[in-house]
């Protein structure tokens, strides 16, 4: 089982190869998805987390860790994801529901016979976060029922402003909770030093992932945003390893190497983008494939900008070596949805001003609404304030049925001529 | 139908500010015995028409909560005092700055206070209750200094007593609608209509309501359903109930029981009342940790009610119903009792044809 068909986007744009990092990433990932079965099968303790639930957190248990958001970008990847709709459609599961739930439900609890991607080991415990979408914990709670297994949600009060001490103390006392509830469900001692470890590989990683990022810098940028959603599937997957440090590391260096030998994703780049929501993991491929034909390279996403960040920021908050727990807490908002209109219009602007960004995508995520709620006001700040002209399209982030290609890029070419008009004018 | 503007207005005639709040359950008695009179700004589809002003700032995709909020604050800007909202869903948590971002638009501004309700219980959590007070106490200093007035315990005991006394009518006018009564839709448009109006002059109509009645002792033999969903059903359909022969022996509805159903016995202590008011209320599916209490309130409910169906009029784009709805229906068919799933999208108060069929079917089938 691995996700090849996102890799497969990873930097092939110029030779057609896949690159070591790509490689490197299917080989970790099968690796992972295998053992977890393996693990479950010789009776290991399951739990099932949210993705931004700490994991390093989990890591100072010996337990088998699913990452069920994950699974259903996978799902959606290969092209999978509405046959997965369907079935928890079939179900009950309201069409308007998150796709990444209907895919995962369908999986869960009506798993086709044929499946070609087996379920996530079932888990023991759930346990969810309501500061990146309280809705994941609606989708989790159906696992509750189902499976009558405890469901810790962790209680994550949202930013309009920087995390404050009382929020971040009050992060701090859960993990705790969840320490304790880990430990009185397995027999296990929590080890802080695992976490401790943990949280030092989880830092290096993000350094090398910022380097990563930081060739999009470049002009022309030396990855598209399409490489870096391909390559969170390690950082939502195994933060806190050394396999994330190592696969992170080979990423960035490769990268770089690439730039040195002047191999760009989109060799003639005339136009720099911008991308706000989930990536459109069904469209991976296709979407930046027909944007190298057009010159334009969606070159940063504020998605993937994010990691390793506190509210508001694009830059790495780096792991002082001291309270691990104190620094989870404090990044616990890494993500962009859990932090207000303000702070999410500030990265914004960080990241048009770094990136020298000519034009901005907001895709139109019927799936994600707290990613999506915001967008109509942001993107009028962004043209009334920066004059960065900018579209909207629809975009569904796993259902490819809620997405119509030659209506996206209609508007994509629209946005391309209003930036040459732009550019003339300028 | 009453004018909600109107309403506003009259709140301020009788020299009352006007918080506006966002649903679901704001501290409504707190900020009652602040001086001000709280709005709960829900229950919007039939008193606003165009979304005009909404569609600026909000995808189609939002649930007609928060798109028929954002139009009633453009609205009545000028008529409200303050706005007040917690998280209670992650639509409505992100509203604030899109409501300043509108008010901008126009040149208004609105002093606007949030808080935080934690979504776990104090079982799982022990400090959450601690964080509530921590927030609450920032609410009502907030308050205190926009408006300069002072928190008193005593004047809060008294609004206290007023809810808890609004709160009773509500489930004596609930019993006389089960008994076949006082028609459904008496009903909601008398708790609907006290979201705006001052709890005083709510508790008159509950009560002339309840006095209008009393002497109709009509023991009607329909059959017998439970409501559930977050809105009350646009009246039309309210109608339709019992026009199909079915009398709404209980209901599972955020505006309404899971509303009224609880005020906790503390009498002073702002923080141990709210401590209470969240953990402890009737249990809701914005709620997060109370699905598995609902489950068991849902089959007392259909239990001493001696409902015959249950019919779940869903609001579109609220996934937080959603999501239980299939195990809901699962537990439905365990019981023995038949469920009739019906969607109400944002636009819908005129187009009923579709709701009567079915309706009518589901009666046939009890």
């Amino acid at each position: 089982m691995t996700n090849s068909s996102q890799e497969n986007n990873t930097n092939e744009n110029n030779t057609n190869t896949k690159t070591k990092a790509g490689e490197h990433l299917s080989k970790i990932m099968k690796e992972f998805y295998i053992n977890q079965h393996l693990d479950a099968q010789a009776g290991k303790f399951c739990v099932w987390a949210a993705i931004i639930v700490p994991l390093e957190i989990l890591r100072g248990f010996d337990i088998i860790v699913g990452i069920p958001e994950n699974y259903s970008a996978m799902t959606a990847s290969k092209g999978l994801g509405s046959a997965q709709c369907e079935r928890s459609h079939q179900l009950g599961f309201s069409p308007d529901l998150c796709s990444y739930a209907r895919i995962d439900l369908g999986n869960n609890l009506y798993p086709p016979k044929d499946a070609q991607m087996p379920p996530l080991p079932r888990p023991d415990l759930i346990i969810t976060d309501n500061n990146n979408c309280s809705l994941l914990a609606k989708w989790f709670d159906v696992y509750h029922r189902e499976y009558n297994i405890p469901h810790f949600i962790l209680d994550v009060p949202f930013c309009y402003n920087p995390q404050d001490y009382d929020g971040l103390n009050y992060i701090l006392s859960q993990y705790k909770d969840i320490i304790r509830k880990i430990e009185n469900m397995t027999g296990q001692k929590y080890d802080i030093d695992k976490t401790r470890e943990a949280m030092n590989n989880t830092n290096e990683a993000l350094k090398h992932w910022k380097r990563f990022m930081n060739a999009a810098l470049h002009k022309p940028a030396g990855i598209t945003a399409f490489d870096s959603f391909v390559q969170m599937a390690t950082f939502v997957t195994l933060r806190g390893t050394p396999q994330i440090v190592e696969q992170y590391k080979l990423l960035a260096d490769e990268t770089e190497v690439r730039i040195a030998e002047k191999i760009f994703p989109v060799p003639d780049e005339k136009y720099r983008l911008l991308w706000d929501n989930i990536a459109p993991w069904h469209q991976l491929r296709k979407m930046s494939s027909r944007l190298k034909q057009l010159d334009a390279n969606i070159v940063y996403a504020t998605y993937t900008s994010c990691l390793g960040t506190i509210e508001g920021g694009i830059d790495l908050y780096e792991y002082d070596g001291v309270d691990p727990l104190k620094h989870l807490a404090r990044t616990q908002n890494f993500s962009v949805c859990p932090y207000g209109l303000e702070l999410r219009y500030e990265v914004i602007e960080k990241l048009v001003d770094r990136c020298g960004i000519d034009g901005m995508v907001f895709a139109n995520n019927k799936s994600c609404k707290v990613y999506s709620l915001m967008q109509l006001d942001i993107q009028k700040r962004l043209i009334d304030k920066l004059k960065i002209p900018s579209i909207m399209i629809d975009v569904d982030h796993a259902d490819v049925t809620r997405y119509s290609e030659e209506g996206v890029f209609i508007r994509i070419e629209a946005l391309l001529e209003q930036i040459d008009r732009y550019k003339n004018v300028c | 139908m009453t004018d909600f503007t109107e309403s506003l207005k009259n709140i301020k005639n009788d020299g009352r500010r006007v918080m506006g709040c966002y649903p679901l359950y704001p501290p409504v008695e707190l900020l009652h015995s602040m001086g001000f009179n709280p709005v709960i700004m829900w229950g919007l589809r039939e008193h606003i028409i165009s979304l005009t002003e909404s569609d600026k700032h909000l995808q189609v995709y939002a649930c007609s909560v928060a798109r028929y909020m954002i139009e009633f604050i453009h609205l009545n800007a000028s008529l409200l005092d303050g706005i007040v909202s917690y998280n209670a869903c992650d639509t409505l948590r992100n509203m604030p700055e899109i409501v300043k971002c509108m008010l901008d638009g126009h040149g208004k501004s609105i002093p606007s206070f949030t808080f935080h309700v934690p979504a776990v219980s104090f079982e799982q959590s022990a400090e959450a209750g601690n964080y509530l007070g921590l927030h609450l106490n920032r609410l009502i200093s907030a308050v205190e200094k926009e408006y300069h007035i002072k928190f008193s315990g005593d004047k809060f005991a008294e609004s206290i007593e007023l809810y808890r006394t609004m709160r009773n009518l509500c489930r004596e006018i609930e019993a006389l609608v089960s008994k076949g009564i006082i028609p459904f839709y008496i009903f909601c448009e008398a708790v609907g209509e006290g979201y705006f109006t001052s709890v005083e002059k709510h508790i008159e109509k509950l009560k002339s309501v309840v006095n209008d009645y009393t002497s109709n002792s009509k023991n009607v033999k329909n059959k017998r359903i439970i409501l559930s969903g977050i809105l009350n059903p646009p009246i039309g359909i309210t109608k339709l109930f019992e026009n199909c022969g079915l009398t709404v022996a209980g209901n599972d509805i955020a505006m309404l029981k899971r509303s009224y159903a609880f005020t906790p016995g503390i009498k002073d202590n702002p923080i141990e009342y709210y401590c209470s008011f969240y953990q402890e209320r009737f249990p809701c599916t914005t709620i997060l940790f109370s699905s598995d209490r609902r489950i068991d309130e849902l089959k007392s409910l259909i239990e001493n009610s001696g409902a015959d169906g249950f019919v779940f009029v869903g609001e579109k784009f609220c996934e937080y119903e959603y999501f239980e709805m299939p195990f809901i229906e699962k537990k439905l068919k365990e019981w023995g009792i038949p469920g009739l799933f019906i969607e109400i999208s944002t636009e819908d108060r005129d187009n009923l044809a579709q709701y009567k069929t079915r309706i009518e079917a589901f009666s046939e089938i009890l």
